[in-house]
């Protein structure tokens, strides 16, 4: 059992990172896929993908399949319908702009 | 209705985030994409995210080195496009500037929830909240 608490913090740190809300668009634009296909996909190494997979598992985003020989992992959209996904959505893009906008303006 | 908010302490005078902000081309540099807007109220934007997503919006208020607001559409991975109001404003600090930043998530314009006036205290009311197709 995990408390809501856990699952907002969750929720954010899969959302915080660029790749991952890629990766997570990616899949529930285009269905199902494997790390492979998704390494290739979005330029990374499959181990890293599989990090990658493995942060947005623990969040509820998505879910694996076992398919014969492969593994396919679909989008499991479930913990962002609600105000509280919009948010950690929302927050992660505003945190990645604003530190673009620190950058620049420190050159 | 949700809402983030953030502050951030830049590195620069105000005259210099000003610009920062209001330039086509490097607002694109840091909001993640290509922007095409024009900077007054009721002029239009658009961003097209280098991670494919697509903002439409309209400018709701400048205020030159003050504040900049925004209602945009923003695609979600999920579910339909969620409406919100952005705003952006400015604070001088000497050689830094203080941004703080509100983005409040809106009611969709195309289903409006119109509540009989006084529901619920009048026996005649039905009391059910009717959907209309009301724009804005």
């Amino acid at each position: 059992m995990t408390t809501d608490d856990e699952r907002v913090d969750a929720l954010f740190s899969a959302l915080s990172s660029t790749t991952r809300r890629e990766i997570l668009a990616d899949l529930s634009r285009s269905g199902p896929a494997t790390p492979s296909e998704l390494g290739s996909r979005h330029g990374v190494t499959r181990q890293a993908v599989s990090k990658h997979l493995d942060v947005l598992e623990e969040a509820g985003l998505v879910d694996r399949r076992r398919v014969g020989r492969e593994v396919r992992y679909e989008a499991t959209p479930a913990p962002l319908e609600g105000a509280v996904g919009w948010i950690a959505e929302v927050g992660a893009r505003w945190d990645d702009r604003l530190q673009r906008l620190e950058d620049e303006l420190s050159d | 209705m949700a809402e983030v908010e953030r502050t951030a302490e830049l590195p620069a005078d105000l005259d210099r985030v000003w610009r920062m902000l209001t330039d086509e081309r490097r607002l694109g540099t840091w909001l993640g994409g290509d922007v095409s807007v024009d900077l007054r109220p009721g002029g239009h934007l658009s961003l097209a995210g280098w991670d494919g997503t697509r903002i439409v919006g309209d400018v709701v208020e400048v205020r030159p080195r003050r504040r900049l607001a925004f209602v945009w559409w923003t695609p979600r991975p999920f579910g339909l496009p969620a409406r919100s109001r952005v705003e952006v404003t400015l604070e001088e600090r000497g050689s830094t500037t203080l941004l703080r930043l509100r983005e409040s998530q809106l009611a969709p314009p195309a289903v409006t929830l119109h509540l009989p006036e006084h529901a619920g205290d009048r026996p005649d009311a039905d009391g059910s909240p009717r959907l209309s197709g009301a724009a804005r």
